[in-house]
């Protein structure tokens, strides 16, 4: 295994105790906190910069910069989230982090809210992580106890306090500005941007959002310097990346990866392969919204931001999905779909409608009723649907079913009721193919 | 002299209409608020259209609107130039398209949720919805584009997919926008999929609420939270289980509830009073003022086979925006009762009355008029047109009399008083103002006085518009009883018909043209839609008669003559005219109305920022 421990150490060396505050000190916790405060918020933030650190729930935004974005000495307060609503099928890295370094979260956090004046803090807990959320409350209440939190944390002048919310079960609250609205207790229903949060968010006041695994990732920056941090990874993508890899597998589980880690090593030696018996179908490298790869596509990709938009797919939320040949593309479909037509808030037209639509037909097909036009319709409904909402779920079920029609055709054409013409269902496929992210 | 249309109060419902500023406050950041400011230019409406869906004519969003730096737009090549901050819809209107919508509405804020008014921008490579998007210097946008078009196509086609087929036994048909839309970019491919079933027919009060139809726009849970205060409205559920519903299917209590079914787009939200009347199709619309209040909120009058079937409220920026109360509305009703109506004049012989045609009535009245030789006085009525009351004040003048007043009772001295902070005035009359203006009779009612005149004989004759003896009172009584001669003009029958002399049937306002001036001092007029009830006539076209017999000048051809007339006679009319009238409205001279009221001192954020404690 190759992978820096930048991210997973502590939780590794030390199981069972690495969530507890002392343990995380131990192993040099919470010295770059207080090297932060040592430290002018500017000076932070061009560290971050520097270290070319980008977002890890999913757009994979430039962290720094989205710092940099908050308007320096603002009437209203600065707010700082955590986004800890991890509910991308597939996806279970920020929960690893929270249940073994909720301190690492926590001072990232700390950090950050340093960076860009902020005196209180949030962490948007998914609602169905009770043994994290427990963890997390617990680590909070020895930071207070220590006095890391409160008035005057580490003895400076920058009073934080921190915040915990948990959500309803919603996967939109998630969405950046879903989960502003629900934290201004609302219905989670995604904004219109811009404004975006750093302008005006929570409570209409300059708000940064960033994932759990991105915090996690700040104090190790801080305390070893930006150069030392981009020395790891790619040109464009820096650093280390937290894998959540399922499926039939040897050795399921969270990996953390150096960026540009080469994508068939992973499966083959780091995952152990597949499993006795199964052939690999497919992989959905980042998180179900993103499109699935082939394995002819697998080999040779590099699992980083360019590696893999060059295959037509997308790290996202670093859900590591291994597909096995065992089951069929309309099944994995018709999964997905299911997740997306229950999760659309149900705000814009062609998401709230189309998500259902490609469910209904997708389960159609699965029942062995289904004909050649539906999966035109498919294809057609995806179409309508991306890049036409205000948020990017309904790409997230655009692209996937677009994906799976496009490389699993024979999957569909199997159980369909009635010939279907390959040769036109690839030029339906082709016509619309052009919504699916596009090699940069 | 200034009027404020009243402060913000707390409604009788336990609603308040929020101001721009306070709106800002509790919607998502960034969402646009049409402006209330008066546009710069208003489409010319169209009153041969029978039934006219909502135009959608946008305001420019109230936020960082210039209205001094124009900029210029291209739309399908039809170049435009727009002020600063205005949205790509609103350019669109301007340059003669007006973009499919579902959820836009001038008066509501915009969430751009319906996705029907994509266009494509030059550059950008997603499609904007033209709704909530700013237009920028020389932006190139195009909504004529296979792209845009396969786009609303979709969206159409995605609202059909959960839609009831009920058309047929919907009560929209004529004015669904969905309809319209389906027939001008629908497949007709209708498709075997399985839709998703909600509640049909939940009778809320006022409405009946299918939440099958509803395509979701969310324009009544923004009038619920916007306009009327009662938040009456919410979308449950996420998905396409989203639903609209009241909390718990509570009746909506409020007094704008019928709002709700004009600004629905679909037949999801119909009006009791109304559904299953008519088709819309068969009514046909005349542009109105209702005369309920002394708001005189601008509507439309409907009719079929010369009944009216509803009131529908007309956009007008200086008045009611896009709205009007319920109670408002509902007085179409009284307007299609004609179980009382005087069917023709008459004349007390004998001791009773015995029909007359008109050219004996006017011939009656004017000599006896001349025998009281100006011992005459009259109590006029608010409910009056301006040329009604113009008309009455030239035939005292031309009998000789002069005592005039109109306030027999106290309902004048609410004329400004706004009720519940958004339209409804506590004077349940149409022209107190212009009473007030024509008949200047000094800052207090002198009806007493002149009932009292009358009683001691002072003062022999006596003509009443519209009065009961009831609201006379016992100085109406012993006046009464002791006038020689008694002249009565009204729509009506009342207890007065029982001592009148001579009676004189007039139209009510959907019978016939005119202007009332509202509280504020703005002219407004109204167009006639149904023929006038049996041999009734205007009053002003009554009064002008008489007085041409009594010698004076001769009777205008029209009410516009009269207004005419009026204007020159009357210095706060001066140089208005019906034409400059128009339809909608003017100011009296020196008479202005601040848009909207002061925002009260209690601002009611939605949004607080937490207090750590
Ligand atoms: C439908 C949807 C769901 C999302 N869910 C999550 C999530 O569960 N966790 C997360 O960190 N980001 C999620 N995101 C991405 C966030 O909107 C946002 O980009 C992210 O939290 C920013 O943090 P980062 O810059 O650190 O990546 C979601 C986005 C969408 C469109
Ligand atoms: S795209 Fe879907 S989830 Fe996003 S705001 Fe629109 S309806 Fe909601
Ligand atoms: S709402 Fe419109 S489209 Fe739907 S049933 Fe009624 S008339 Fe037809
Ligand atoms: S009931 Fe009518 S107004 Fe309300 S959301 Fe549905 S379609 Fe829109
Ligand atoms: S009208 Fe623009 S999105 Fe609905």
């Amino acid at each position: 295994m190759s992978a820096p421990q930048i991210l997973m150490q502590r939780g590794l060396d030390r199981p069972g105790e690495s969530h507890r505050l002392e343990a995380y000190e131990a192993v040099g916790g919470y010295r770059a906190i207080r090297k932060a405060l040592s430290m002018s918020s500017e000076a932070i933030v061009e560290e971050v910069k520097k270290s070319g650190l980008r977002g890890r729930g999913g757009a994979g935004f430039p962290t720094g910069t989205k710092w940099s974005f908050i308007p320096r000495g603002s009437e209203s307060p600065t707010y700082l989230i955590c986004n800890s609503d991890e509910s991308e099928p597939g996806t279970f890295k920020d929960r690893w982090l929270l249940e073994n370094d909720p301190h690492a979260v926590l001072e990232g956090m700390m950090i950050a809210a340093v960076a860009i004046d902020c005196h209180l803090m949030f962490n948007y807990f998914r609602g169905e992580f009770s043994y994290p959320l427990a963890r997390w409350r617990a680590a909070v209440d020895e930071a207070y106890a220590k006095g890391y939190l409160g008035k005057g944390i580490f003895g400076s002048d920058h009073d934080l306090e921190v915040v915990t919310h948990y959500g309803a079960g919603a996967y939109i609250a998630g969405e950046e500005t879903g989960m502003i609205e629900s934290l201004e207790g609302k219905k989670a229903q995604p904004r219109n941007k811009p404004p975006f949060p750093a302008v005006e968010g929570l409570f209409r006041s300059p708000t940064v959002i960033n994932n759990t695994e991105t915090l996690a990732t700040v104090p190790w920056i801080v305390e070893h310097g930006a150069d030392a941090y981009a020395q790891y990874g790619t040109e464009k993508s820096r650093g280390t990346k937290l894998w959540s890899c399922s499926g039939p597998i040897a050795r399921p589980g969270v990996y953390e990866l150096e960026m540009g880690y080469d994508l068939m090593q992973f499966l083959e030696d780091d995952l152990g392969g597949m499993l006795d018996g199964v052939g690999l179908k497919g992989i959905i490298p980042g998180g179900s919204s993103v499109p699935v790869l082939t394995p002819d596509e697998c080999r040779g990709a590099k699992l980083d931001y360019e590696g893999l938009r060059e295959r037509g797919s997308l790290v996202g939320s670093g859900g590591f999905i291994v597909i096995g040949d065992n089951v069929s593309a309309v099944d994995c479909l018709l999964n997905l779909a299911h997740f997306y037509a229950h999760e659309s808030c149900g705000q814009c037209t062609p998401c709230r409608e189309g998500c259902g639509w490609i469910e209904q037909l997708v389960d159609k097909i699965l029942l062995g009723r289904g004909t050649e036009a539906d999966l035109a319709m498919i294809l057609r409904i995806s179409d309508l649907m991306a890049g036409k909402t205000i948020c990017a779920l309904a790409d997230a079920m655009a692209w996937p079913a677009v994906a799976f029609i496009k490389k699993y055709p024979d999957d569909f054409a199997a159980l369909c009721a009635g010939p279907v013409d390959m040769d036109a269902l690839a030029a339906e496929v082709g016509k619309r193919d052009h919504i699916l992210p596009r090699a940069s | 002299m200034r009027r404020n249309v009243g402060t913000e109060k707390d409604t009788a419902y336990g609603g308040r209409r929020r101001s721009p500023a306070e709106l800002a406050t509790i919607l998502p950041p960034g969402t646009l608020i049409p402006d209330l400011r008066e546009p710069e230019e208003l489409p010319a409406e169209r009153a041969d259209v029978p039934v006219v869906l909502e135009p959608g004519l946008a305001k420019s969003p109230t936020q960082e609107v210039d209205r001094g730096q124009l900029l210029t737009v291209t739309i399908d090549g039809v170049e435009v130039r727009v002020p600063k901050g205005a949205t790509i819809f609103q350019a669109a209107e301007r340059a003669g398209y007006t973009p499919p919508h579902f959820c836009f509405h001038r008066d509501l804020s915009i969430p751009a949720n319906c996705r029907m008014c994509l266009c494509e921008v030059k550059d950008q490579g997603k499609l904007q919805t033209s709704c909530s998007t700013a237009v920028a210097d020389g932006m190139i946008v195009a909504f004529d584009t296979p792209r845009v078009k396969e786009a609303v196509q979709g969206v159409v086609e995605f609202v059909f997919k959960n839609h009831p087929l009920d058309c047929p036994v919907c009560d929209q048909v004529g004015e669904c926008y969905l309809q319209k839309y389906y027939m001008e970019v629908g497949r007709y491919d209708p498709l075997p999929i399985e839709r998703v079933h909600k509640d049909k027919v939940k009778d809320l009060g006022p409405i009946t609420l299918d939440a099958e139809r509803c395509v979701l726009c969310s324009r009544c849970v923004r009038f619920g939270e916007e306009i009327a205060g009662t938040s009456d409205f919410m979308i449950a559920n996420r998905s396409d289980h989203s639903e609209i519903m009241t909390f718990d299917d509570r009746p909506i209590d409020s007094a704008y509830a019928l709002n709700y079914t004009d600004i629905c787009p679909v037949g999801a939200l119909t009006s009791n009073d109304f559904r299953f009347r008519k088709r819309v199709y068969y009514l046909k619309s005349a542009k109105s003022v209702c005369p309920e209040c002394s708001t005189g909120c601008n509507i439309y009058s409907e009719q079929s086979e010369d009944t009216v079937y509803r009131y529908r409220p007309r956009y007008n920026d200086q008045v009611n925006d896009s709205w009007m109360c319920d109670p408002g509305r509902l007085s179409h009703a009284r307007v299609a009762d004609t179980s009382d109506r005087i069917v023709e004049p008459l004349i007390r012989r004998n001791g009773g009355l015995t029909p007359i045609d008109w050219e004996g009535a006017t011939a009656e009245a004017a000599s006896r008029l001349t025998e009281l030789a100006g011992s005459v006085a009259a109590i006029a009525h608010p409910r009056m047109s301006n040329e009604d009351l113009w008309e009455l004040v030239r035939l005292l003048k031309a009998a000789g009399g002069s005592a005039v007043d109109f306030r027999a009772d106290d309902s004048w001295r609410g004329v400004d008083d706004l009720t519940d902070g958004i339209l409804i005035r506590r004077d349940p009359n149409p022209n107190t103002r212009g009473a007030l203006q024509i008949l200047s009779p000094g800052p207090d009612s002198r009806v007493g006085e002149i009932l009292g005149a009358v009683a001691g004989g002072g003062v022999r004759g006596l003509v009443v518009c519209g009065w009961d003896v009831e609201t006379l009172g016992d100085a109406g009584a012993r006046a009464l009883a002791a006038a020689e001669w008694v002249l009565f003009l009204g729509p009506r029958r009342n207890s007065l018909l029982e001592r009148a002399d001579l009676v004189l049937p007039t139209c009510v306002h959907v019978e016939r043209d005119g202007t009332f001036t509202n509280h504020a001092g703005r002219v407004q007029r109204f167009w006639p839609n149904v023929p006038p009830y049996e041999a009734s006539r205007p009053a002003w076209a009554a009064l002008a008669a008489i007085t041409a017999a009594l010698g004076g000048d001769a009777a205008p051809a029209s009410a516009g003559v009269s207004f005419r007339h009026l204007a020159a006679g009357v210095p706060v009319f001066a140089g208005l005219t019906h034409e400059t009238v128009g339809d909608q409205g003017a100011w009296l001279a020196g008479w202005e109305r601040d848009r909207m009221p002061a925002v009260g001192a209690d601002p009611m954020p939605g949004v607080r920022a937490p207090i750590i404690v």
